[in-house]
């Protein structure tokens, strides 16, 4: 099992983030001569929000900071460290004092020099605290950076730390120039000054980074592109019908559910690998019911994982045994896989004293979906043994303020790291940095302790062993599954264009298996400077207080100044409401007419239920429908992004289409209705019998005389409506299925 | 009251808003005893089925029946729906009967707010209130009340107005009897009819507004049957059975179809003019 999985790893890494040097030989063309130039066209599902390598958190936002920047070390394909621009390293005998050698003649995007002293003051700025780099825990226990010439670098540790050149390669660990560090780092938010294989071109945090070659690049081999576009695609669905529509050539990252579609696509190669990502039942282990560890175990074995690989992570995934550590790991132990026992559960429970069943809540946060997927199916395989379980679903970040570490009953979600070392002492010693289960077992520290200051593979080996065995007994937490790493690629692509990247992508795919981390103290660091610790009522007050100068505030998802982005989403909204209540009334006014002069009969029959169809619809339903035809069904039109008219008109239009669709089609029942029962009341007053026995003609009597007076009690309906529609329609629509039309209401402006 | 269903019945309108509502108030009643399946149990093997024999209308992502789901959780959408919106429409037609009741600045005032609180749209209101009182489904039922009251209480306010002039209300006034006796005794009972079918037509609202809020995940908690949550679940699994997502929504759409329907036959029934 243990073998077959890890090639198949290491497979998906030549594959997926070499990207083809498994396809390349299956296209002749490719095989002899790699093809220079071009663009490369990557789409990622969340915005990059910042550029600074330091700060960076999110998976598209570490993609970016790859491409621009370098590392000392970078990690290989079999998660050992490799070169970056370290060309090698050493270590003292007992692991505490490292020297690195840089490659000679390292220049930044700037053109001035990358030296030993640049990464001094890059490893000073990460460990101070106030930068709040994630990277300040991460890097591991460095106590002093020191340059003994240009090109020598000594680090020292605080213990032995047999770990030291994969902890450097850690994502935020990039090198940046001392003179930038020194001026404010400020200024990498939206600028980049690298020694990375490309430089900065463009940067949208909501839509589009574009970077190209960097001549300058240490190796002036690569890389082979010419450009590459990382686009933001914030719905997944959407994702994926652009790639395989041919709008972008590669996909970071998919979801399992649209992973089948995926396979099934002419064009497109999907590409999986298991990794150490996992979802997990979290106890509070120091308070009852959880702090007794019978209750643990027989909820660990009412859990059917096999099929729970099926329900949370639709088949690609490997089923856990409660440890952090699957076989992507180098030190996994292959424990046997724990198998429902109800039986023995029920028995286990019954010791503990809850022989008349156990209740407990269980919280799931919405974000990733597969929290409350996870929360439903561990409830029902939990009934027969008399526990009875209620899900309580909850933003995300209300569940990072009051459950987060403090709950003792929930749904966590993490990201694989590097080492071993690293996930224990990230979630389960009793010095962890987020010890969320305070399971505090002084044997766990011990073993883990000791695996860190051990450089003998096989003593290393056998201590890791133990460390898992202990949380598969104890269960600290419920591990259940260990997700896939899921990404898809266009096959033409392979042959022409991605091949150029593979220098810069190998360790990208590393990178993205270790995915998002933030530690608490840099989250700390972060809501405080923005305020986020001070109740709402103050918060609002400081805003206000702000507003009052002048100053709206920093958007804390994207950076930017919140004022600057609704006025760019105000823009968006009008839009979208003018051309929706434009073709609305188009449409609308005349189909109201022609039922109110056929009144009683067909037509008017056909408006009717049409409208009444449409009334009926909730707008989350229609935009659903629409979607789902137009988009998935019928690929017709994109279901998400926004291309600014001035940019290119006819992708512009085409990107409105939908919504505007969605909306009209919404508005047309109601105003269709309005105007005919109006029009059908104006037909049978005085007046226009007046009209008529005047002699006037039909035509006349109805544009001059009914419909003028039909329309005034319509008229205020689409004059008020830009509000009414971007707030029920285009918002709804937009959250949902674009992600950017409209200024949204629900999205939380909160870090993480 | 055997006449006025007579009446409704006849119109087209009428009868197929009367017999959706019924077939809606039978599943509500009788749907757990019809329900073919457990709306909640997990079973692997039978995931994402299409409509065929055994599972009508397929299963969704944890293999659950979606019929059964749909007939379970006609309980939790109907039923509430109807009950904010009896709520809000009793609030409502109190505080508009009042307003009429009372006149001169004491109207002003509670129109004034009543029209500052309407121009705030009722999925942002409840939205609102749901925040500020938690989220759970007593909540969103009164979320959605609340919402509701203002503009009931301003149709209640214009019939009640053309009540208030009435002789016997008068009447009542020179007795000497309480302001409270003449509100809830004299006016209200005689407001009853026009409110009712506004209430009718509400209901609708009050269905899409829940499944709306189930939808934002403010509402219904999984894995609760409500329709509007199955919508809201069913969306990531679109592509793996579209049919997770076509049920409920016509579910949602047919009943709010039915009570509108029934809204508009019980106007014209009451309508003098026709």
């Amino acid at each position: 099992m243990t073998g077959i999985l890890s090639i198949d790893r290491r497979r998906f890494l030549a594959g997926a983030a070499a990207l083809g040097s498994l396809a390349a030989p299956s296209v002749p063309l490719f095989a002899q001569t790699q093809k220079r130039g071009g663009t490369l066209r990557m789409s990622v599902d969340q915005a990059v929000a910042k550029l600074n390598p330091l700060l960076v958190r999110v998976n598209p936002e570490y993609l970016v900071a790859e491409l621009l920047y370098s590392s000392l070390t970078r990690l290989g394909l079999d998660m050992a460290a490799a070169p970056d621009l370290a060309e090698s390293w050493s270590s003292s005998a007992d692991l505490t004092e490292w020297t690195f050698k840089l490659r000679q003649g390292l220049t930044f995007h700037d053109d001035s020099q990358c030296t030993a002293a640049d990464v001094v003051a890059t490893f000073e700025a990460i460990l101070d605290p106030k930068t709040a780099s994630p990277a300040r825990q991460n890097v591991g226990p460095i106590e002093k950076v020191t340059a003994t010439d240009g090109v020598t670098v000594v680090i020292k540790t605080t213990a032995p730390y047999a770990d030291l050149p994969v902890a450097l390669a850690y994502t935020n660990a990039k090198i940046v120039p001392a003179a930038v560090i020194k001026a404010g780092l400020a200024r990498l938010d939206r600028e980049a000054v690298g020694t990375g294989p490309f430089k900065l071109v463009s940067f949208e945090p909501e839509r589009l980074v574009v970077v190209e070659r960097n001549p300058a690049y240490y190796d002036r081999n690569r890389p082979y592109l010419d450009r590459v576009q990382v686009v933001i695609y914030p719905d997944p669905t959407a994702e994926v019908s652009a790639l395989m529509a041919g709008d972008t050539d590669l996909m970071l990252n998919t979801i399992p559910t649209e992973f089948g579609r995926l396979q099934k696509a002419p064009g497109v190669k999907a590409l999986r690998t298991p990794s150490g990502q996992f979802c997990n039942i979290n106890f509070g282990c120091d308070k009852p019911p959880f702090n007794d560890i019978r209750v643990r175990q027989a909820l660990a074995l009412t859990i059917d994982r096999a099929a729970l690989v099926d329900y949370v992570a639709e088949g690609y995934g490997t089923p856990g045994n409660d440890t952090p550590l699957n076989p992507a790991y180098r030190f996994h132990r292959d424990l046997a896989l724990k198998k429902p026992d109800i039986a023995k559960a029920k028995m286990l429970l019954a010791e503990a004293g809850h022989a008349n069943g156990l209740a407990a809540t269980l919280i799931a946060s919405d974000r990733p979906s597969v929290r409350t997927q996870l929360a439903v199916a561990v409830r029902e395989m939990a009934k027969p043994t008399g526990l009875t379980i209620n899900v309580e679903t909850m933003p995300h970040s209300t569940y990072l303020d009051q459950v987060w570490k403090k709950g003792s009953f929930y749904i966590g979600f993490y990201n694989m790291q590097p080492t071993a070392d690293a996930i224990f002492a990230l979630l389960y010693t009793s010095n962890a940095a987020w010890n969320e289960t305070r399971w505090n077992n002084p044997d766990f520290d011990k073993v883990v302790s000791a695996a860190r200051t051990t450089i003998d593979e096989a003593k290393r080996r056998e201590l890791y062993g133990q460390a898992q065995q202990l949380m598969h007994d104890q269960v600290p937490s419920i591990i259940p599954v260990f997700f896939d790493l899921l990404a898809a690629q266009r096959l033409a692509v392979v042959s022409l264009v991605v091949f150029g990247i593979t220098q810069v992508l190998p360790a990208d795919a590393a990178v993205m298996m270790l995915g998002e981390n933030a530690t608490p103290e840099s989250l700390a660091a972060l809501r405080e400077r923005l305020g986020l610790d001070a109740p709402v009522w103050l918060q609002y007050g400081r805003w206000l207080g702000g507003v009052l100068q002048g100053d709206f505030g920093v958007s804390l998802r994207t950076g930017q100044a919140v004022a600057a982005m609704m006025v760019e989403a105000l823009g968006r909204s009008l839009l979208l409401a003018g051309l929706s209540i434009g073709l609305m009334l188009f449409v609308a006014v005349p189909l109201g007419i022609v039922a109110a002069i056929r009144h009683g009969r067909m037509a008017d029959l056909v408006v009717s239920v049409m409208s009444y169809v449409g009334v009926s619809f909730p707008e989350f339903v229609t935009a659903t429908l629409v979607v789902l035809v137009l988009a998935d069904w019928l690929q017709l039109l994109p279901a998400t992004g926004y291309v600014p008219p001035t940019e290119n008109l006819w992708l512009a239009l085409k990107h409105l289409a939908m919504p505007v669709m969605t909306v009209s089609v919404i508005l047309v029942a109601h105003v269709s209705r309005m105007v005919r029962s109006e029009l059908v009341d104006v037909l049978h007053t005085d007046y226009i019998r007046a009209a008529r026995l005047k002699g006037l003609d039909g035509r006349t009597v109805l544009f001059k005389h009914a419909l003028r007076n039909a329309l005034l009690p319509t008229e205020p309906r689409p004059a008020g409506n830009p509000g009414g529609c971007a707030d029920h329609g285009g918002d709804l629509f937009g959250r949902e299925f674009s992600g950017r039309h409209g200024v949204c209401l629900d999205r939380q402006e909160d870090p993480v | 009251m055997i006449e006025l269903f007579r009446r409704l019945a006849r119109s087209p309108q009428g009868a197929i808003g009367v017999a959706i509502v019924t077939l809606a108030l039978m599943i509500v009643v009788l749907g757990p005893l019809l329900a073919p399946h457990s709306p909640e149990g997990l079973y692997p093997l039978l995931r994402y089925k299409g409509p065929g024999a055994g599972h009508w209308f397929g299963t969704d992502q944890y293999g659950r029946d979606i019929l059964s789901r749909l007939l379970y959780g006609a309980r939790a959408t109907v039923v509430m729906a109807f009950l904010a919106t009896a709520l809000g429409t009793t609030a409502g037609a109190v505080i508009g009967t009042t307003s009429a009741f009372l006149g001169g600045r004491a109207d002003e005032a509670i129109m004034r707010t009543i029209d500052a609180i309407m121009s705030v749209p009722s999925l942002l209101f409840a939205l609102l209130i749901v925040n500020l009182l938690g989220k759970s489904s007593l909540n969103a039922l009164i979320a959605v009340g609340i919402a509701f009251t203002p503009s009931m209480a301003r149709v209640t306010r214009s019939v009640a107005l053309a009540v208030r002039q009435q002789d016997y209300v008068n009447a009542a006034v020179a007795r000497g009897e309480s302001s409270a006796y003449v509100v809830v005794r004299e006016m209200l009972p005689n407001v009853v009819a026009p409110i009712i079918v506004e209430m009718t037509i509400r209901v609708s609202f009050a269905v899409m507004l829940f499944a709306t809020l189930s939808f934002l995940g403010l509402g219904a908690q999984p894995p609760a049957p409500e329709w509007g949550l199955m919508v809201s679940e069913g969306r990531r699994f679109m592509h793996l059975n579209a049919w997770m997502i076509i049920w409920p929504s016509l579910a949602i759409a047919t009943v709010a179809i039915g009570f509108n329907l029934l809204g508009d036959g019980l106007r014209d029934v009451l309508n003098p003019r026709t």
